[in-house]
C-alpha cells in the first residue's frame, strides 16, 4: 500500500519525527515549484532548526505539525504527476583495461533509470570507482557501448553536464561555501531570485543553513559531503554517481543521507538515477533498488538476479557462545559455519531460517544479533 | 554583510547580480578588479598630487612605478588566485555564445588596466611641473639670465673674436687646395656655420671667414627652445643689445638675476660630477683660457645648479610631449595580451597540459637557438622554423576532433597554436620582407627608400592588428569547441 505524501508527513509529526517531517515537507514544495510554498517552507525549517544558542527562538513541535498541516492544505497534490521511469544510461558489456598496471574491469552492463538507485559493492580494488569513471566519461572504454539516452549525438561536454561525479576525496573548494552553492546553480541556468530560493532552499534540506557562510577549512568531511551533495544537486544532473559517499559521515547521518537520496532520486522536480558505490552493505541495499558486487573486474551477483541464486539460506548471528556449540546445536541441518571477525555467518542448504533460529535459542544459545543475508551481497564476503 | 574591504553597497550588489545572472562574468572578478584598480588609482593620484615635490630637484618617479609595479604584481597575483576558484567551463556549466570571447577581452582588459597602474607617478608629476612652471616664462627667464650676466660681466669676458676659415665643398673632393687649419664643409653645413656665426667676412666664393664671440649663452636649454613661441636671443644678438650696453643699474641686476637664479637653481645637485647640458659651450670660442672664463662665472653665479634646475624642471615637464605613444600602446597591448592568453589557456586547460606547453616553449626555444647557431640561419629561416612548429602543432591540435580520448599532447598543441596565432601574421610578414629584403639589396638598392619603409611598417601594423582579431574571431568559432571536445574526453 503506498501511502500518500501528506500522510507520510502527518505521521512523522505524529510520532515525534519533526525534522524528517520538515525534510519531506520541503520536498513535496519543491516537487510544486511554488516560489511562495517553497519559501513558507524554508521559513518553517528556519524557525525550527535554529543555533542551541537561539533555543528559546525555537518553533515547538506543535507549531510546525500546525504550521505545516497549514502548508499541505496549500498544496494542490491533484497537479503532481509522478514522471514516467526512464532509462538515462545504459551500459552494456563495457571493459576498461589500465594501460599501466595489471588490473582490468571486464565487460560489465548496468542501466541507470530515473528515480533508481543501483549500489555497487565489493572489496577495495576491484573495479568499482573504475566502473563509475566509466559511466561517468572520465575513462575512456576499451570495449562495450554506453548510451546517454537523453542526450542527442552528445560530445563529452554534454555528457559532463548531464552525468554528475563525486568522488570519494571531494576536490576542496574555494571562497564561501554558499557562494560555491550560487555559483552552481547559476552555471545550470537558475538565475535572478529563483537561484537565491533554490540555494536556501538546498541550504535548508540538508541543514546547512548555520554553514554556509564558512570556508571549507571550517567544516568536518562529514558537512562536506553534505555541502558537496547539495551543491551538486543544484546543477540538476540526469544521474548522480557517487564514490563512497558515506565514508566519512557517522551512522546517523549515513542513514540521513540515505533517505534523502531515496527521496530526491524520485522527486518529480529532477527525477535522477543514482549509482553508487559503498562499504556499508547493508545501508545501501535498504535504499538501492539494485545492488551489484563486483570482484576483480566482474560483476557476480546483481539482487535484481535472485532467482539465479542457490536456495541456500545465509545468516548471520553475533553471539558469545562457541562455534561447537553453535554446530551441535544445527547439526540436522548440516550447517557450514564461518567466523566472520565477530559474526558467524552460517549457511545451510537443508533447513529454513527460522526453525534453525528457534533451535539455536532452544540450545540456549544467546544470540545478540541476527541478520537474514539469504539475498543480501553480504553471503558473497 | 559586507564581505570585502572599502566595497561600496552597488558593489557587492552588482557582485551579487552577477553571481546569480552571469556566473562566467562574475569568476573573472572584473568588477571587483576594475573597482579596487580605479579606487587605488585615484588614491595614487591624489597622493602624487598633494606630496611635496619640488620640480627643480631629481625625478624619482622609476623609483615609484617600481615600488607601485611591485604592488600590481601583487594584486596581479592576488586576482589569479581569485581565478583558480570558479571556473563555468571547468565544472561542465552552460556556455553561451560569446561567453569565451567576453571572458577573454575582460581577462585582456584586467591586465591592461594593471599595467597602466605604474605610468601614474610620473604622468601626475609632469602635469604638476607644466603646471607649475610656465615653458615661455622659463624660456623668457632663461633669456633673461643670459642677459643680465652678460650686463654684469661685461668687463670679464674676453673681447677679442675667433675667426674660424669655411670653405664649401662641391662632392666629395674641394675644388680649392687643402689647407691647414681650414674647415671643408658641404653646402648645407657651410650655409647654416655662415648664418649663425655671430660674424662672416666672404673672400672669394665658397670661403668664408666666420667670427665667434665669447659664448653668452650661459644657459639654454633646448628643449624650453622647441616647445616654447618666444626666442631667446643668440650671443650674437646679446652682444649687441647687452654687452655693448653700458647704461645699466648694475644693483638692480644683480638683484633681479639673484631673484632669477634661486627660482630655478637645484639644491641637490652641487656636487654632480658632470655640467648640465645646457651651461655648455654652443659655438666655437673654446680656447682654454676662454674655458676659465666661462668656468670662473658660470660657478660665481651657481651656473651648475640653475641647469640642473632646468634640466629637471624641462625633464618633468615635456615627459608627456616626449613620449612615443605608440611604442608604449604596444608595450601595453603585448603585454596584455600575452598573459591574457596564458590566463585564458590556464583556464581551459589542465594544469599538467599548461605547464608542459610552458616547457615546450622552452625547449623548442633553446632548440630553435642552437639550430640558428648552428646552420647559421639568417632572418628567413628563423621564420620558417616558426611557421613549421605552428604548422605541426595546428595538426596535432586537429586530432582532437577524431579523438574519444584526452591526450596530452594533443593539448599541448592545442595551448600552442592558441598562443602563438595572434603572432602568426606577423612571422608571415616578417617571412616575406627577410625574403624581399635580400633580393632588394641583390639589386643594388642600398639606398635608404622611405616608400619601402613606410609600406614595410604599413603592413607590419596590419598583421598585428588582423592577429588581434584572428585570435578573436577563432577564439569564438575554432578554439572554444577544441578546448570542450579535448578537455571533457575521457583519459587513458
Amino acid at each position: 500500500m503506498t501511502i500518500s505524501p501528506q500522510s507520510e508527513i502527518l505521521s512523522f509529526l505524529a510520532h515525534g519525527d519533526t525534522s524528517l517531517a520538515i525534510r519531506r515537507l520541503l520536498d513535496l514544495t519543491l516537487e510544486t515549484a511554488d516560489r511562495q510554498l517553497m519559501s513558507e517552507a524554508i521559513s518553517i525549517s528556519r524557525a525550527y532548526h535554529v543555533l542551541p544558542e537561539n533555543e528559546h527562538t525555537k518553533l515547538s513541535d506543535d507549531k510546525v505539525a500546525l504550521l505545516s498541516q497549514d502548508l499541505l492544505n496549500k498544496i494542490d497534490f491533484s497537479k503532481q504527476k509522478n514522471k514516467p521511469q526512464q532509462i538515462l544510461v545504459t551500459a552494456n558489456q563495457i571493459s576498461k583495461k589500465y594501460s599501466k598496471g595489471n588490473f582490468s574491469l571486464k565487460p560489465t552492463s548496468v542501466d541507470i533509470e530515473s528515480g533508481k538507485i543501483v549500489g555497487v559493492v565489493g572489496q577495495n580494488g576491484n573495479g568499482k570507482t573504475t566502473l563509475l569513471r566509466c559511466i561517468a566519461g572520465q575513462l575512456a572504454i576499451d570495449n562495450g557501448h554506453i548510451q546517454y539516452s537523453l542526450l542527442e549525438k552528445p560530445d563529452h561536454y554534454a555528457i559532463k553536464n548531464h552525468i554528475v561525479f563525486i568522488p570519494q576525496r571531494i576536490p576542496r573548494w574555494f571562497g564561501m561555501l554558499k557562494d560555491n552553492l550560487h555559483f552552481s546553480a547559476a552555471i545550470s541556468g537558475n538565475n535572478g531570485e529563483w537561484n537565491n530560493l533554490l540555494v536556501d532552499f538546498m541550504l535548508e534540506r540538508f541543514q546547512l543553513n548555520n554553514y554556509a557562510h564558512l570556508t571549507w577549512d571550517r567544516i568536518s568531511s562529514g558537512y562536506r559531503t553534505r555541502f558537496e551533495i547539495a551543491r551538486i544537486l543544484l546543477q540538476q544532473p540526469k544521474v548522480l554517481i557517487l564514490d563512497e559517499p558515506l565514508a566519512n559521515l557517522d551512522i546517523n547521518a549515513q542513514q540521513t543521507l540515505l533517505t534523502d537520496l531515496r527521496f530526491l532520486t524520485k522527486s518529480s522536480y529532477n527525477p535522477m538515477g543514482v549509482i553508487l558505490t559503498s562499504q556499508q552493505l547493508h545501508e545501501v541495499e535498504k535504499v538501492a533498488d539494485t545492488v551489484m558486487l563486483i570482484r576483480d573486474g566482474v560483476c557476480v551477483f546483481r539482487t535484481d538476479e535472485t532467482t539465479k541464486l542457490s536456495s541456500e539460506i545465509f545468516f548471520e548471528i553475533e553471539t558469545v557462545s562457541e562455534r561447537d556449540e553453535i554446530v551441535n546445536a544445527l547439526r540436522a541441518f548440516e550447517p557450514i559455519v564461518k567466523f566472520n571477525g565477530g559474526f558467524y555467518t552460517i549457511s545451510s542448504s537443508k533447513g529454513e531460517m527460522h526453525i534453525m533460529l528457534s533451535e539455536l535459542l532452544k540450545s540456549g544459545i544467546r544470540v545478540t544479533y541476527f541478520r537474514d543475508i539469504s539475498k543480501s551481497t553480504k553471503r558473497f564476503f | 554583510m559586507n564581505k570585502r574591504p572599502l566595497a561600496p553597497k552597488f558593489l557587492n550588489k552588482l557582485d551579487n547580480s552577477l553571481l546569480l545572472n552571469r556566473p562566467d562574468t562574475w569568476s573573472t572578478r572584473f568588477h571587483l578588479v576594475f573597482y579596487y584598480t580605479i579606487i587605488f588609482m585615484i588614491a595614487l593620484a591624489i597622493i602624487c598630487l598633494t606630496m611635496p615635490s619640488d620640480a627643480r630637484e631629481k625625478s624619482f618617479y622609476a623609483l615609484w612605478s617600481g615600488s607601485i609595479g611591485v604592488l600590481v604584481a601583487i594584486g596581479f597575483i592576488v586576482w589569479l588566485v581569485y581565478l583558480f576558484r570558479f571556473n563555468v567551463f571547468k565544472q561542465y556549466g552552460s556556455v553561451f555564445p560569446g561567453d569565451r570571447l567576453k571572458t577573454f577581452l575582460l581577462y585582456f582588459f584586467i591586465i591592461a588596466l594593471l599595467s597602466i597602474v605604474v605610468y601614474i607617478p610620473p604622468v601626475i608629476e609632469s602635469i604638476k611641473a607644466d603646471l607649475e612652471y610656465n615653458t615661455e616664462t622659463i624660456a623668457k627667464d632663461c633669456n633673461r639670465i643670459n642677459e643680465l650676466i652678460t650686463q654684469l660681466e661685461q668687463d670679464n669676458v674676453p673681447t677679442e673674436w675667433q675667426p674660424d676659415t669655411l670653405i664649401r665643398t662641391y662632392g666629395t673632393n674641394p675644388s680649392v687646395g687643402y689647407r691647414e687649419g681650414v674647415e671643408y664643409l658641404d653646402s648645407n653645413s657651410f650655409r647654416s656655420r655662415v648664418i649663425n656665426s655671430d660674424s662672416a667676412s666672404q673672400i672669394q666664393v665658397g670661403v668664408v671667414v666666420v667670427y665667434s664671440f665669447f659664448d653668452l649663452n650661459f644657459v639654454n636649454d633646448y628643449r624650453i627652445n622647441q616647445y616654447a613661441t618666444y626666442h631667446a636671443k643668440t650671443t650674437k644678438q646679446l652682444y649687441h643689445a647687452n654687452y655693448l650696453n653700458r647704461n645699466f643699474d648694475k644693483v638692480a641686476c644683480k638683484n633681479e638675476l639673484q631673484k632669477l637664479l634661486s627660482k630655478y637653481s637645484s639644491a641637490q645637485n652641487r656636487n654632480n660630477y658632470y655640467y648640465p647640458y645646457n651651461t655648455q659651450y654652443n659655438n666655437n670660442y673654446n680656447n682654454n683660457s676662454n674655458i676659465d672664463v666661462r668656468q670662473n662665472i658660470l660657478e660665481k653665479y651657481r651656473m651648475y645648479d640653475l641647469g640642473f634646475g632646468i634640466e629637471n624642471i624641462s625633464t618633468r615637464k615635456f615627459r608627456l610631449y616626449d613620449i612615443r605613444y605608440s611604442d608604449h600602446i604596444r608595450f601595453i597591448y603585448y603585454f596584455s595580451l600575452v598573459i591574457a592568453l596564458l590566463v585564458f589557456v590556464f583556464r581551459h586547460s589542465t594544469i599538467k597540459a599548461f605547464f608542459l606547453s610552458l616547457l615546450t616553449a622552452a625547449v623548442l626555444s633553446i632548440l630553435s637557438g642552437l639550430f640558428v647557431a648552428i646552420l647559421n640561419f639568417r632572418e628567413t629561416g628563423i621564420f620558417i622554423l616558426m611557421l613549421l612548429y605552428f604548422l605541426i602543432f595546428l595538426l596535432l591540435a586537429a586530432r582532437i576532433f577524431k579523438s574519444n580520448k584526452r591526450s596530452l599532447i594533443s593539448g599541448i598543441a592545442l595551448n600552442a597554436v592558441v598562443l602563438m596565432i595572434p603572432f602568426i601574421p606577423i612571422i608571415i610578414v616578417g617571412f616575406y620582407y627577410s625574403i624581399n629584403t635580400y633580393q632588394y639589396y641583390e639589386y643594388g638598392n642600398f639606398d635608404y627608400n622611405p616608400e619601402y619603409y613606410l609600406q614595410k611598417q604599413l603592413h607590419f601594423t596590419i598583421a598585428e592588428i588582423s592577429g588581434g582579431l584572428i585570435l578573436l574571431v577563432l577564439i569564438e568559432t575554432l578554439f572554444k569547441r577544441l578546448f570542450r571536445l579535448w578537455y571533457a574526453s575521457p583519459e587513458d
